[in-house]
């Protein structure tokens, strides 16, 4: 159940703090554009204790109901994880991504390969596999090693912001082939990688001959090729 | 059937394109290229920083052909709404290359309200480098035709004794600061309510939520099909579509304001480039077709050059400035 | 009745025109199925072709485009979970579990049908409430529009599966995204944490996409496994007699289509509102009306065909308003209201009796249209149903990532968008582990403006009042809104109650099982 607080009480203190950002950053007047925003601040700041509050409520009466679980229900982010393939990331420092990766997440079947071709789409992401998962969950087919949310987020944010930097045909090419091999947890043979690149060139340059030529959408291209 | 339907799905992508010439490569930085001797010599984007549907829309859409017609190159059309035009031009001014090739759309007074209201606009009112302004849709004030109000004078005395409410498309736009120049001449008690466009704003007035509309005399035509009453344009002189109907001027109160609409290069584009821009789009004005059309759709056809346009921001800067100042909306 | 009606159907059965209507809907779909790229776009991109055209002419091509637009949206949502427009939100909800069961063929055969029931009873209901119905448009003024706003947040009940608490601060979060940008009545600038370009504020479809199609893409790079053998099994079965069993199955209850159609045509009528606010209700209220509305979110077709079912209807609907009023129902409308201005036609009345063969033209080839999406969907929607499911997941999954982050790009042709979408999608996967329901969060973010709108145009048009906020309660169209809103929010405690003295009555007979149930329940 602890983890189910957790959960909760990260909840919860996410709320808030987006709620005290934002209301620190109340720099307009007109009244009329004023109220609505306000009266959502409020209301969120509310429905963020409420939650934190039906949470260590829950928690203390299951702790009272079932004696072997976690003495002080209050103390929130220290309490260790329960519940097994339930991990969070240490201290509580993750953001929303980092404590979606705990449920179900399984160390399991990462080979070194596999890290290998994951390295410099997670780079960014120090816990790239640093943890041994403690039972794999996964199914049959089903390889979740832990480096792969971090490398899937990372690869995604860097081709979305690549994809104004260096043009889509560019950043389109690189990307898709990088996210091919991090789906197959790794480059495979040569042959393979030559495919890959071969089937992204297709898809990127057909995007972006539709989406220039035809539905004349002024896609950010490359300034070394033009395109 | 696998492949009869792929080869649907590209039919209708090229159905999609059948109107429009396939030589123009659509790319927001191409290379640089071309001497400015013998502008234009490529495709020309022609940005309009609103939704895709509107009346700005609607006449770079128009313009188009005619365009290509007299500069010789493709051009193509795109939007890049977002905060008014703001995104737009704030763009235009700070990252546009100044070749000539990127253009866009600009309006008055958007154009000078943003940066008087807001403070971050992100652009300033005379980093707009102007190479046309060629239409405008002046301010009407329009009220229900079955109410108490017969001339502009009833509603001024009315609104003098109880507060009235005018409504309009958006703030900081040419309805908003012409309601308050009304409020501010005459002295009455108006408070201006901002409905998210001119088509939004008329169902308040069909349906009585308010008791009046400053509007375009674009949409005064069709108010007025519906049995609205328009009593007043604010333009200088009388327009052809409603002979019968006195200016603001006329009704004594000195107030000449409405939509200006017109084209925009980046701040350090050759003085060369803007002239054949200017002059295109004077060619554009000519065209027949182009200017049955924009009459049906009620536009004031203009001709003013890059001078006149940038004397006449100046004026409008000021007047502007001193409206937003009486009534505390200017920024910091 | 309907002056030059005759002539109309004449001009509309002749070969150019049908073709005309066409190719219209086949470019509308491939548009509509493209995220990023609106109905609204489109039309855009179209009007010069139009011109070139006489008015009825381009009048029957936008319309079957729009029509075709509104339809493709579904297709995406199914397939990749990314709705095609926002008027395909709700779609998803089961057509992407739908696609994961390896059962998208069904949600595809059962949108198809929706969508040309749904157009038809919008067509219907132009042509013969048109001119009639127009007042009630009037009806609906800015206080009206916040109470809208406001019923459409008491769905955050059915859409939150386990905590109410939570779904509610899910679909707050959403109307705090909606402040972003520039305030919709008094011009303010809100939240943009000194950046110029947050001006605009976040674009409902970007947020669509961040939320529902960036978390299912993260799914399967973490694990590819998940693209479930159901789907690998779909790609190699041929199930005959599964076109007319689907069709059978969802005409087999036509209450579930009729009422989504009726909300579409009824919603898509109010300038304030359109396709987006539509399925969105329509598919809240089939879940409602439903006897098993524990399955809907899991995959369950009347979940498809009900925000499919009323999004075409609303094609119908909006244009009662342009026509009749000229003010266009939805953001479509306007383009189509631009056409009809250039042509020098004024809509009011006389576009329904001087006009009427022009007028007529259009509407029955809406209908025409709306017939067309059957065939032609069948063909093109299932011609992309099969290729997505046969594509290798290694490639599905960077295709869809290319096609959405240059959706996402199109809506403003802005690359930071491009960078809003993925932030907010990571948001989204963060989110949905946390039990926040993104649904919700989409929820607020599409009601957002509205309810705001509302809010301040009200207070501002009744500032002659003494109290202006009473005149939120005392207009009699927002006394009814009021009603329906304390309904919604009793339905789901009265069917608790419910639920619980039958659980008594039950556990009075000596079963333990449903008592269970019910404390489960009681957990909230």
């Amino acid at each position: 159940m602890s983890s189910d607080l957790r959960r909760d009480l990260i909840c919860a203190a996410l709320i808030l703090a987006v709620t005290a950002v934002f209301w620190t950053r109340q720099d307009f007047s007109t009244p009329t554009d004023v109220i609505f925003p306000r009266f959502v601040l409020v209301v969120l700041a509310v429905l963020g204790l409420a939650i934190a509050g039906m949470a260590v409520v829950r928690a203390s009466r299951n702790g009272a109901a079932s004696d072997g679980e976690a003495p002080e229900a209050g103390a929130g982010a220290e309490l260790p994880p329960q519940t097994p393939g339930m991990r969070q990331a240490p201290g509580g420092r993750s953001a929303a991504p980092a404590a979606a990766a705990a449920p179900g997440t399984s160390g399991a079947g990462t080979s070194l390969t596999e890290r290998a071709a994951a390295e410099d789409a997670a780079s960014d992401d120090g816990k790239g596999g640093d943890e041994a998962g403690e039972e794999p969950v996964g199914g049959p087919r089903g390889s979740r090693p832990r480096w792969a949310l971090p490398a899937a987020a990372a690869l995604l944010l860097a081709w979305a912001a690549a994809f104004g930097l260096f043009g889509i045909t560019l950043s389109g090419v690189v990307a898709f082939v990088a996210t091919a091999i991090l789906i197959r947890r790794g480059p495979g043979t040569p042959r393979r990688l030559l495919i890959d690149v071969g089937v992204a060139l297709v898809v990127a340059l057909f995007c972006w001959a539709v989406f220039t030529r035809v539905l004349y959408v002024p896609l950010p291209v490359s300034v070394l090729l033009g395109i | 059937m696998h492949n009869t339907s792929r080869r649907a799905f590209l039919a209708g992508l090229t159905a999609a394109a059948l109107p429009l010439p396939l030589a123009g490569c659509a790319t927001r930085s191409a290379p640089a290229g071309g001497d400015v001797a013998d502008y234009p010599t490529r495709s020309i984007t022609y940005t309009l920083p609103f939704d895709p549907g509107g009346e700005s829309d609607i006449t770079a859409r128009l313009q188009q052909q005619p365009l290509e017609e007299a500069l010789g190159v493709s051009v193509v059309v795109t939007n890049r709404p977002g905060g008014g035009g703001a995104v737009g031009w704030s763009e235009l001014v700070h990252q546009t290359r100044p070749d000539g090739y990127s253009l866009m759309g600009a309006n008055v007074p958007h154009v000078i309200l943003q940066p008087l209201a807001r403070g971050q606009a992100g652009y300033e009112t005379d980093q707009i480098n102007w190479a046309y302004i060629f239409q405008s849709t002046p301010n009407a004030l329009v009220v229900s035709g079955d109410g108490p109000f017969r001339t502009v004078d009833d509603f001024i005395a009315k609104a003098k004794t109880e507060k009235l409410s005018l409504g309009g498309s958006g703030s900081y736009s040419a309805n908003h600061i012409g309601a308050l120049a009304l409020a501010q001449e005459s002295g009455a008690d108006v408070t201006y309510v901002p409905f998210s466009g001119t088509a939004a704003a008329s169902p308040a007035l069909l349906g009585g939520q308010v008791d009046g509309l400053m509007t375009y005399n674009t949409e005064a035509l069709q108010l007025q099909d519906k049995g609205m009453r328009v009593l007043a344009v604010a333009s200088e002189e009388r327009v052809p579509e409603f002979p019968d109907v006195p200016t603001l001027r006329e009704s004594g109160f000195d107030i000449v304001e409405g939509a200006w609409r017109g084209v925009a290069v980046p701040p350090e584009t050759p003085d060369r480039v803007v002239d054949v821009l200017a002059d295109a789009f004077a060619r554009v004005n000519q065209d027949r077709e182009f200017r049955k059309k924009a009459t049906n759709l009620g536009f004031h056809i203009l001709d003013w050059g890059p001078r006149e346009s940038a004397e006449f921001i100046r004026e409008r800067t000021a007047l502007a400035k001193d409206l937003l100042r009486r009534f505390d909306l200017l920024h910091g | 009745m309907f002056p030059g009606i005759e002539e109309a159907v004449l001009q509309v059965v002749s070969p150019a025109t049908l073709l005309l209507c066409l190719a219209g809907v086949v470019a509308g779909m491939a548009v509509g199925a493209t995220p990023g790229l609106s109905a609204t776009v489109g039309l855009a991109l179209l009007l010069p072709l139009t011109f070139t055209l006489d008015p009825a002419r381009g009048l029957v091509l936008m319309g079957a485009f729009y029509s075709g637009a509104i339809y493709g949206g579904a297709f995406t949502a199914i397939l990749v979970n990314s709705p095609g427009t926002p008027s395909s939100i709700a779609t998803t909800f089961d057509g992407y579990p739908l696609t994961r069961k390896g059962r998208s063929e069904v949600a595809i055969i059962a949108v198809t049908t929706a969508s040309v029931v749904g157009g038809l009873v919008g067509v219907v209901g132009l042509l013969l409430l048109g001119p009639a119905i127009a007042d009630v448009v009037l009806a609906f003024g800015p206080q009206e529009y916040f109470w809208l706003g406001i019923f459409g947040l008491t769905m955050i009940a059915g859409l939150a599966a386990k905590s109410l608490v939570k779904g509610f601060a899910a679909g707050f979060v959403g109307l705090l995204i909606s402040t972003i940008g520039i305030a919709p009545v008094g011009g303010d600038v809100r939240f943009t944490f000194g950046f110029t370009q947050m001006q605009a504020g976040v674009p409902l479809i970007v947020a669509l996409i961040g939320f529902f199609t960036v978390p299912a893409m993260i799914d399967l790079m973490v694990d590819p496994g998940s693209r479930a053998a159901a789907m690998r099994r779909e790609a190699r079965r041929r199930e005959p007699g599964l076109l007319l069993r689907t069709v059978r199955d969802v005409l087999s209850r036509p209450l579930n289509l009729i009422r989504s159609a009726v909300i579409g045509t009824f919603v898509g009528m109010l300038p304030g509102a359109g396709g987006n606010v539509a399925n969105l209700i329509a598919y809240n209220e089939a879940k409602r009306a439903s006897k098993t509305p524990g399955e809907f979110g899991k995959g369950k077709v009347d979940g498809v065909v009900a925000p499919e079912a009323a999004n075409n209807a609303v094609v119908g609907g909006g244009l009662i308003p342009l026509l009749t009023l000229g003010i266009p129902g939805a953001p479509p409308d306007a383009v189509i209201f631009g056409v009809l201005l250039l042509h020098g036609l004024r809509p009011g009345a006389e576009l329904f009796t001087t006009q009427g063969e022009l007028t007529f033209t259009f509407i029955i080839a809406l209908g025409v249209s709306a017939l067309l999406l059957a065939p032609v969907g069948l063909i093109v929607g299932r011609g992309l149903q099969r290729a997505v499911v046969r594509t290798p997941t290694a490639y599905l999954v960077p295709g869809i990532a290319l096609v959405t982050m240059i959706g996402a790009y199109a809506v403003r042709n802005n690359p930071l968008d491009v960078v809003i979408m993925v932030a907010l999608g990571l948001v989204g996967y963060g989110l949905r582990h946390l039990g926040l329901p993104p649904a919700a969060v989409v929820l607020g973010v599409v009601l957002g403006p509205i309810i705001e709108a509302g809010l301040g145009q009200g207070l501002l048009t009744a500032s002659g009042d003494a109290v202006p906020w009473l005149s939120f309660f005392t207009r009699p169209v927002s006394a009814g809104i009021i009603v329906l809103v304390l309904l919604a929010l009793l339905w789901p405690l009265w069917g608790r109650w419910r639920r619980l003295r039958a659980a008594r009555t039950t556990s009075a007979a000596g079963a333990a099982g449903p008592a269970a149930d019910t404390e489960r329940e009681g957990t909230k």
